[in-house]
């Protein structure tokens, strides 16, 4: 009896690979990552916005609004929406986010309700790489809506995604502290280590670091969680094993603060620099306050604009690359005061 | 020294194990017995020791709570508030430990009036305590607490004393009173020991259980003061996770998760145990995946000493009889 049950098992798994296999319709992300084009180079290349001369209904399925940067995504959507109205075009947009990051399913019924509506055009912030796949699977195969990824797309890759590089992130990070520091000891606070965006982000970080200016060593590799606290305790610790530590690196803000708390109690703020990413108002407000040295801002509120441009792009017909990352770079005391549109060279969506 | 084994054999155990990881991470690196670095151990060990005495009692009555760490985060965010607006520190504390109570009592009385299994009660104010901290805050964290409140909750009072340690002490020592001297304290256990016993012999089950969740909480709010002076902002995210932490310092304590038995010396030490393990590994340098391992090892060993432990004590007796 054991043993039928096993050979089902296993026949059963070995379908599952065929069937894997043989559903060639969705690909692996990494695939296009080769071919990803960013934003500014390719402006343009695109070439103006045919005028639709319709009404639009866009939908934005966001993943928590707790959470400062989808609200931030949030906010730039509707900016953008706004700003197409006030030009004189019917194109509307509705921004929903489901109950928390753990909501998987009530994001899952957000989207369908869009679907279901058909809305002319979506961007989409999967929870998961799995979540919302029912939702994909009607908008794209049963009613030919086009989908744009907004920062986090599904795995395997359906549709085009609109994105911050996690790499260049780290990559940024580095490059800062070599025009700071020069040389000397640096120490990396990651997020869970299940987040790509902490994994890459961290990766970034050590090999730009390695090919570019071995003179920096990352003497430490913690993880903080995402979480503040956990992120002051691992660094008060390592401030003391590596009393020279010239920089930490945080995979996000939040505990870029944290870290910022250990090096004040430290006495380090002018010896020890803490880079952050993500770009929060409170890291903003910390930039210029003096403490924070910088952090690496990906702008959220353009970033779903960029978004926004690619699917209506989409929607007029036009070819968009799969992957199109989105600008990010480090903001420090140097230039705290610009505007982040003026920094990425943001003009607005515009029609022809 | 029988005898001492018999009554604190627990919290001989914890000792013990203290004192073998002190000896391996000092082998691996020296710098782990210096002065800042037994500092850091005892620093750290207060957010989870704070919250591990409250569930201590909790879980001894035959309870479980699973909201503290959403509750971390609403205290935190509502005296950062008061903080910032310029609020006396004292009256911070006050009010902070007044919201801890009512959490507390809230869920106490979804257990004993409303009767729900502990486990679902809490996993529902978990969620409610958490958009409760970020109703008030819009989810934006609450910066700029001023010096006074942190140096109140958090300064250096002494040379390598801070008023924390002084706070997760002084609550340690109030509950451990509370918990073995008092009526009160004998009745947490007889619940937790035997529920329907102790309401035979005439304990008010209702009333002891909803008062050990509210005094319980009390840890927890305190823990939340503490950490608004560490970091010198509320943030409606933090605590996340925090509850199953608490927890293990309980456990690696020597309470019982059946309830009944359980000691605040040994959650303390195992509060300490825990974050010298964590300290511990950051210094000697482990590979971050690793850590996770070396954590979870250190809860299941440190269960299986109680295990053997018992069938050690109650051998010889057995034969006695």
């Amino acid at each position: 009896m054991r043993k039928l049950v096993l050979t089902a098992m296993t026949a059963l798994l070995g379908l599952s690979l065929v069937g894997a296999a043989l559903s060639g319709e969705w690909k692996q992300a990494s695939e296009y990552a080769k071919d990803a084009v960013k934003y500014n180079d390719l402006k343009a290349k695109l070439g103006p916005i045919p005028n639709p001369g319709k009404k639009f209904q866009l939908g934005f399925v966001c993943k928590a609004f707790e959470n400062e940067f989808w609200r931030n995504n949030r906010d730039g959507a509707n900016a953008g929406a706004k700003a197409l109205q006030d030009a004189g075009f019917d194109i509307k947009m509705d921004a929903k986010a489901a109950q928390g990051e753990g909501d998987e399913t009530g994001q899952l019924s957000i989207m369908m309700t869009m679907v279901n509506r058909n809305y002319d055009g979506l961007l989409v912030s999967p929870i998961s790489e799995g979540n919302l796949q029912p939702g994909i699977e009607r908008a794209l195969l049963e009613k030919n809506i086009p989908i744009v990824y907004v920062n986090d797309a599904p795995s395997p890759l359906s549709s085009n995604i609109a994105g911050a590089y996690h790499w260049e992130a780290g990559e940024l990070a580095a490059e800062w502290f070599s025009k700071k520091i020069g040389s000397g000891e640096v120490a990396i606070i990651t997020g869970t280590p299940r987040a790509a965006a902490a994994r890459e982000r961290t990766e970034g970080f050590k090999q730009w670091l390695e090919k570019n200016n071995p003179a920096i060593t990352v003497v430490d590799t913690q993880n903080g969680d995402w979480d503040r606290m956990k992120a002051k305790d691992a660094t008060d610790v390592i401030l003391k094993k590596f009393p020279n530590l010239k920089g930490v690196y945080a995979n996000n803000d939040t505990m870029a603060m944290g870290c910022i708390e250990a090096v004040k109690s430290a006495n380090k703020l002018n010896s020890c620099f803490v880079i952050g990413t993500d770009g929060t108002s409170e890291a903003h407000a910390s930039i210029k306050a003096g403490e924070l040295a910088g952090t690496v801002d990906n702008f959220p509120f353009y970033m779903s604009q960029i978004g926004m441009e690619l699917l209506i792009r989409k929607i007029a017909g036009q070819d968009v690359p799969m992957m199109v990352y989105t600008p990010q770079l480090v903001v420090d005391a140097q230039n705290i005061n610009t505007d982040g549109a003026e920094l990425i060279g943001w003009t607005g969506i515009r029609f022809e | 020294m029988n005898k001492l084994f018999s009554t604190h054999g627990r919290e001989l155990s914890a000792l013990i194990a203290i004192i073998l990881m002190f000896v391996i991470f000092t082998g691996i690196d020296s710098i782990y017995m210096s002065p800042d670095n037994i500092r850091d151990i005892i620093e750290q060990a207060t957010i989870y020791g704070l919250m591990g005495i409250g569930i201590t009692g909790i879980i001894i009555a035959g309870g479980i709570d699973l909201g503290v760490g959403s509750a971390l985060a609403f205290t935190a965010v509502v005296v950062a508030r008061q903080a910032v607006n310029g609020v006396h520190p004292v009256y911070c504390m006050l009010l902070g430990i007044v919201i801890g109570a009512a959490l507390g009592m809230v869920n106490g009385l979804l257990v004993t009036k409303f009767k729900l299994q502990p486990f679902i009660a809490t996993m529902g104010t978990m969620s409610i305590y958490r958009g409760m901290a970020y109703l008030y805050t819009e989810a934006i964290p609450v910066i700029g607490v001023p010096r006074e409140y942190r140096f109140f909750v958090d300064g250096e009072i002494l040379p390598y004393v801070r008023s924390s340690i002084l706070i997760f002490v002084i609550f340690a020592v109030i509950v451990h009173i509370i918990l073995r001297y008092t009526c009160f304290g004998n009745h947490v256990y007889a619940v937790g020991g035997n529920e329907e016993a102790a309401r035979l012999s005439g304990v008010r089950v209702g009333y002891v259980r909803t008062m050990v969740y509210s005094l319980g909480m009390v840890g927890t709010a305190l823990a939340a003061m503490v950490q608004l002076g560490k970091l010198g902002a509320g943030d409606p995210t933090t605590g996340q996770g925090y509850e199953l932490n608490a927890i293990a310092a309980a456990a690696i304590g020597g309470t019982s998760m059946a309830g009944g038995r359980g000691t605040i010396l040994g959650t303390v030490l195992g509060a300490i145990l825990f974050s010298g393990l964590k300290v511990g590994l950051i210094v000697a340098g482990v590979d971050i995946f690793w850590q996770y391992v070396a954590t979870g090892l250190v809860i299941i060993v440190s269960a299986y000493v109680e295990v053997l432990q018992n069938t050690l004590s109650s051998g010889p007796a057995a034969k006695r009889a």
